[in-house]
């Protein structure tokens, strides 16, 4: 993964993939003992990781760079460095194919990147670039902008994705103004393709082992999807800061 | 991009979980992807492959470096990844070995249901 310069602007300091609509999940489910059932990590492994809650509502666990956060409607997988982006990818893409057991064609895959710039002047400034001044005047006197939404729908070859993208200022106090969300928000529809299908045969034997493999082939293909995914998404977020928040 | 809309999302930060204070241990700050050709009594024999400067290298890892818990698992050909960093609590400069396992590598339908029959999975989706 690129990081932008650090010296001239922001610094990546969290990546986030969090996962929704998979289907409704059980917490508890989810403890430490999952990430050894799962193959995601080794079962002495999974004795060391660090608890930080577990209750009904919540299981929120970590490893020393990677954290693990599972509430009824999502998982989130978080890490602090950019260079554990692919440990984050490889555990994505087994948890999308061991949760996927329905073979449901949708799902939200959603990616959040956290940057910090050094100063904080810069990004408010830098921010309010992307207002449009006529859309206020007369109305409110020097607006700022805190964050911007766009959304795009982009038809691929092998499935339909729709993604909402936003940058925002974080507005926590501790965060000083310095900190630059860039989120992702993804809906994947397997089945949506440009190629209109012929009529489904559902009610044959043929029909359905049709149906089947066409739904298999395209589980087989979800690795590719995901990683085509995340990179746009990278490449995005990389290029918006570049260009909207550094100095170079 | 086209059909762009621009508008105030307060909402957008809503649900932002920001890291817990004890969330991490470790801050990475260099990587090398490595596989281990031997396991020595005091050191692991491994190969080395640093990304950012395109370099292999074969090295000799302490093998104090790497976790009780992990040392399990060493054997000729084990994946790992070695990180230096800083140790987040005590801001001590430091070395940390990761475990790492390759994705699934699913091509073929035997190859998805041998996965769903090796991974307990019915314990995911269990109600209660």
């Amino acid at each position: 993964m690129n990081t932008p310069n650090s010296q001239e602007g922001p610094v990546e300091t969290i990546l986030e993939f969090v996962f929704y609509s998979l289907f409704p999940f059980t917490p508890k489910n989810f403890e430490p003992s999952w990430l050894f059932r799962n193959e995601i990590l080794h079962s002495r492994e999974v004795k060391e990781v660090n608890i930080i809650r577990i209750n009904e509502a919540e299981v929120f666990y970590s490893t020393d760079i990677i954290s693990f956060n599972i509430t009824y409607d999502s998982m989130s997988i978080k890490t602090n460095s950019s260079l554990a982006y692919e440990s984050l990818l490889t555990i994505s893409k087994r948890i999308v194919n061991v949760l996927r057991t329905d073979l449901k064609p949708e799902f939200n895959f959603n990616i959040r990147y956290h940057f910090r710039h050094p100063l904080q002047q810069k990004v408010t400034r830098n921010m309010t670039k992307l207002l449009i001044d006529s859309f206020w005047n007369g109305i409110i006197d020097n607006p700022l902008l805190r964050g911007a939404s766009i959304s795009k729908s982009v038809q691929k070859k092998e499935f339909l994705w729709n993604s909402d993208i936003n940058i925002s200022i974080c507005r926590r106090p501790s965060a000083k103004g310095q900190l630059i969300h860039v989120f992702f928000n993804n809906f994947l529809d397997l089945d949506e393709t440009p190629i209109k299908r012929k009529e489904k045969d559902e009610t044959s034997i043929k029909g359905k082992e049709k149906d089947l493999k066409r739904t298999i082939g395209k589980f087989i293909r979800l690795d590719n999807d995901l990683s085509n995914v995340l990179n746009r998404c990278e490449e995005i977020a990389i290029k918006l800061t570049n260009t909207y928040f550094s100095d170079k | 991009m086209s059909d762009i809309q621009i508008c105030d999302v307060q909402t957008v930060s809503r649900d932002v979980n920001h890291p817990h204070d004890d969330e991490f241990k470790f801050l990475p700050k260099f990587k090398w992807e490595g596989v281990v050709l031997a396991v020595m009594e005091s050191t692991i024999l491994g190969k080395v492959y640093d990304k950012s400067n395109d370099i292999t290298s074969e090295v000799e890892i302490d093998i104090d470096i790497v976790a009780n818990h992990q040392r399990y698992y060493l054997k000729e050909g084990t994946l790992f990844n070695l990180y230096s960093g800083v140790e987040i609590k005590s801001g001590k400069e430091s070395l940390l070995f990761e475990l790492r396992k390759e994705p699934f590598h699913i091509t073929s339908f035997d190859d998805l249901i041998d996965m769903y029959s090796n991974l307990d999975i019915s314990k995911n989706i269990k109600s209660t």
